[in-house]
């Protein structure tokens, strides 16, 4: 009875270590969507769940995260990066931050963050934007532990680290607007003066490029204009080197393919256009409109159509000179793609 | 003059009236054959009173309905309809809301339901002056002799209630008054899927007080009715977003004033509402307040085998995101021309633009038998906000346009047998799209076929009732604006190929048993249909055990809701309570 009294403590002590540590560890280039590239659908807004779309040539899966773990990934997916063979999903409404095995898809940790946006790592940490308050929170990347917060004095959006610095985006849809560079040592933060709405970052020619969307009021108040800005130091701050001449042109979705850059040239329903540095604001576009975002991956352009944001979306893939080369179905508002 | 003048003094003190009323009445030539009866269980009669419209009709497979959770806000729609297409009416006059095209049931006693109170299909969009299929006519009838009931509620959730009547008269002047008021906490344990937890955060409370003086003022009727609600409700999301609370407190006081001799009937209905919301869903905390208004005069003019109705309509809202005001002129005609055939010619001024409606209707009957054939053209008007919704609006909208067709097969006796099938093409159907500029927008966006078919079966032994009915949907999406190859050749959303309910009824030596067992096919959420928006059908049922004494001077309700802790959602991840048990004391007074 002794022995069985210790064998139950033992059993429960393990128990009771398994839920406080990663049930899955990162098992490295071997599970059955290693190869295929996977697609963050946000999901409808309010009812529902955000979802993953993997797929490759001959293969294509829809609700994978839902599959292979048996619940649903959360209400409005937002952002996932990857980074040593695990991935990082931010989940808005749900205030999550899910910790996935990339290869094969099975949850190993949540962390609850509120409003919850976008996400960097760095070493052993991720960091965390949100829209609850104006902390930058530090996660533990093996078991989502919260390790640090930075505060940024206001809610944050898009996050880059960029030359051993995190840079984020600071404000959301109303201002004050700044790029924030936080040192990834000391956590010290330094605003600098950027436009209105920094939406995205984009590295060219080793150089650190944002591009702002300018403020847009849907016709219940004015707008400001898009605007791209280049960082140039410490010091300096950054600058913007490019802005339309029209208040009412906005842009989002900055990539590179590390020459040029290509974004959409409005918030909702936009076309692909390039712009290099030192060119004007670009006029002319690569594709017909009606991207929600757009992302660069393996030489090639990812726009993503959400389409009525009440039906599935598809993602295509254009040349970037902007041949359709695929089209591939993806669940309900696709908004990014880790290639 | 006289009489007039005279008249709108019981519109402040009713009690100095006195004389004796005839029952109101709405649209007889037309409805004679065209309203569908409700069968009433004896538990159905305890839990009346207390009850939501819209948890009351849940007995009946034609009524749609989708809500977050017990109390919360209801959209409905009535036999294969959408929730604008179905119009409720007060006597007559179409109160559902020119703002946003709905009326919230949740806060409609089911007590105003009279018995035939549902026109489904196309006949409702005959007698509904703004909508186009199904309509609810709800009416407030005074209980003859004079009385006294209070009811108390009480559940396992955490629901409570209480209903309070009396009716009688003083002098001639007849009178009824009631006050009925119900909250929840709505905190239970779910389970979906591999998910489980307790559901939090969803509270409710409503009060409802309605008022009514009958009388006779030399050869006219009259009746005033005050009817006003007041609620708050709490919605803290789906499962999957926990610890938001949305907050919506709403406020309506309605007037209606109805005189009334052997040909002629004026009513005057007046209405206004205060909403204010709350969303705590995001980093901003939005808060909208809005205000509607409503005042209608409404002329009928009746012989035996004609019926006009001259109606103006004022409708305003005003608040964060419009200011927005509507005349509508409306005109209904019912012409009998033979005893087989009837006819009805409909017509609304709106925006500018005249909007016409025509129904025929063929009744046949041969012994037990009716057999019924209808088709007619009906419009459903853009509501404010779809005109003049900021950002968003789209003052062009058109109205809906529909071509209906409808076959009902029904048998009296003791086997009682219903059937009736609506068919219908849908042009310019209206539908929130996304735009260019970000803004979502309405649009005259589809052409649907919708077909939905009803059969109702009855039988009454000497100490067993059964009662099933069953209604099959179908709907297909014909083109759309940009004709989208994912969503031409789908199913409209939110609609269930099958429902059904069934009801049996035992009596026992003492009181009566009840087993009533609801089943709602799978559903779409998703235009495209895709299967991960899928609601999987769903199957529970309710127990209910009554038992009355003292000659009724007392009623006991025992129910056990979902007995078998089945899984329900009417929206995805808003899970509806698993087992729970309700109790309704009823005590009546001696007649």
């Amino acid at each position: 009875m002794k022995k069985l009294s210790l064998l139950a403590v033992i059993a429960a002590f393990v128990s009771f270590t398994v839920s406080c540590t990663p049930a899955e560890a990162p098992s490295g280039a071997s599970g059955v969507y290693t190869d295929l590239h996977l697609i963050l659908n946000e999901g409808p807004f309010g009812s529902g769940s955000g979802s993953i779309t993997a797929y490759s040539e001959d293969t294509l899966i829809q609700n994978a995260f839902s599959v292979e773990n048996g619940f649903p990934l959360g209400n409005v997916a937002q952002h996932m990066i990857e980074s040593d063979s695990m991935l990082y999903i931010s989940i808005n409404n749900s205030n999550a931050i899910h910790g996935v095995n990339r290869n094969t898809l099975k949850h190993s940790w949540s962390a609850t963050v509120e409003q919850p946006r976008y996400l960097a790592t760095d070493g052993s940490r991720v960091f965390v934007s949100n829209w609850k308050d104006s902390s930058i929170y530090v996660l533990d990347k093996t078991n989502g532990s919260l390790v640090d917060s930075i505060d940024l004095g206001h809610y944050t959006e898009q996050l880059t680290i960029f030359n051993n610095k995190l840079f984020a985006g600071v404000g959301t849809y109303e201002g004050p607007w700044t790029l924030a560079e936080i040192d990834l040592g000391t956590f010290d933060v330094k605003h600098h003066t950027i436009g209105d709405v920094p939406n995205s970052f984009a590295v060219i020619g080793n150089e650190l490029f944002i591009l702002c969307s300018g403020d847009e009021n849907f016709g219940i108040g004015g707008d400001t204009p898009a605007s791209i800005w280049k960082y140039e130091g410490y010091s300096n701050g950054a600058t913007e080197v490019a802005a339309p001449s029209n208040t009412s042109k906005h842009g989002i979705g900055f990539s590179s393919d590390g020459t040029d850059a290509y974004f959409l040239n409005a918030s909702y329903d936009g076309a692909i256009v390039k712009w290099s540095p030192g060119q004007n604001w670009p006029t002319s576009t690569l594709t017909l409109p009606g991207g929600y975002n757009l992302n660069f991956h393996d030489g090639n352009l990812f726009f993503f159509d959400a389409k009525d944001y009440a039906s599935s979306g598809e993602v295509r893939k254009y040349s970037t000179t902007g041949t359709l080369i695929e089209t591939i179905p993806a669940g309900v508002i696709p908004r990014q793609i880790i290639y | 003059m006289k009489n007039l003048i005279v008249s709108v003094l019981p519109l402040l003190t009713p009690v100095l009236l006195y004389s004796q009323a005839d029952t109101l009445w709405t649209a007889n030539v037309l409805s004679q054959n065209s309203r569908s009866i409700e069968i009433k269980t004896k538990a159905d009669s305890l839990v009346v009173d207390l009850s939501s419209a819209s948890d009351y009709l849940n007995k009946d497979s034609r009524f749609i309905l989708k809500q977050y959770s017990p109390g919360s806000v209801v959209t409905s729609s009535f036999g294969g309809a959408s929730s604008e297409q179905s119009r409720v009416l007060w006597d007559g006059i179409d109160i559902s809301s020119m703002a946003s095209g709905v009326l919230d049931l949740s806060l409609v006693p089911a007590s105003m339901l009279g018995s035939s109170a549902l026109y489904d299909g196309i006949n409702g969009g005959a007698i509904a002056p703004m909508g186009s299929v199904g309509a609810l006519n709800l009416t407030t009838t005074i209980l003859k002799g004079r009385g006294t009931s209070t009811l108390f509620s009480a559940s396992s959730i955490g629901d409570r209630g209480f209903f309070g009547h009396s009716w009688g008269n003083i002098g001639t002047v007849r009178y009824q008054s009631s006050l009925r008021s119900t909250s929840g906490t709505n905190n239970y344990p779910y389970t979906i899927g591999n998910l489980s937890g307790t559901l939090s955060g969803n509270s409710f409370n409503d009060l409802t007080y309605l008022q009514s003086f009958q009388g006779k003022l030399s050869k006219w009727n009259w009746q005033s009715t005050l009817w006003y609600t007041q609620s708050e409700k709490d919605n803290s999301g789906s499962v999957l977003t926990p610890n938001y609370i949305n907050h919506l407190e709403d406020e309506v006081l309605r007037f209606k004033y109805a005189l009334r001799n052997r040909s002629n009937q004026w009513q005057v209905y007046l209405s206004r509402e205060w909403q204010a919301y709350t969303d705590t869903n995001s980093s901003w905390i939005i808060q909208d307040t809005n205000r509607y208004s409503q005042a209608t005069m409404q002329y009928a003019y009746r012989t035996e085998y004609q019926e006009l109705f001259i109606t103006a309509n004022y409708f305003s809202a005003d608040g964060s995101n419009r200011d927005a005001y509507a005349f509508l002129p409306h005109v209904l005609y019912n012409l009998s021309l033979s005893k087989k055939d009837k006819m009805v010619l409909k017509g609304a001024g709106y925006q500018n633009n005249a909007h016409f409606g025509a129904h025929y209707i063929r009744t046949n009957s041969r012994g037990d038998f009716q057999n019924q054939f209808a088709l007619g053209t009906y419009y459903r008007l853009p509501t404010l906000n779809e005109l003049y919704w900021n950002p968003g609006g789209n003052p062009d909208l058109d109205a809906e346009r529909s071509y209906g067709m409808k076959y009902s097969l029904r048998r009296k006796g003791n086997l009682r047998f219903n059937l009736t099938s609506d068919q219908l093409y849908y042009d310019k159907m209206i539908q929130w799209t996304p735009g260019s500029s970000g803004n979502w927008s309405p649009q005259n966006y589809y052409s649907v076929y919708t077909s939905s078919t009803t059969m109702t079966l009855a039988r009454n032994w000497a100490k067993f009732n059964a009662n099933m009915n069953l209604t099959h949907q179908f709907s297909r999406v014909l083109a759309t604006m940009n004709n989208d190859p994912a969503i031409v050749g789908k199913s409209l959303i939110y609609r269930p190929v099958l429902q059904a309910v069934y009801t049996s009824e035992i009596k026992l030596p003492k009181g009566t048993l009840q087993l009533r067992s609801f089943y709602t096919g799978l559903r779409h959420t998703l235009r495209d249909n895709s299967a991960v928006g899928e609601i999987s059908a769903q199957y529970w049922c309710v127990l209910a055990y009554t038992l009355s004494g003292a000659n009724n001077r007392w009623s006991l309700l025992l129910q056990v809701d979902n007995v078998f802790n089945n899984e329900r959602q009417y929206y995805q991840y808003f899970p509806m309570p698993g087992r729970s048990f309700n109790i309704n004391f009823k005590l009546n007074s001696k007649r």
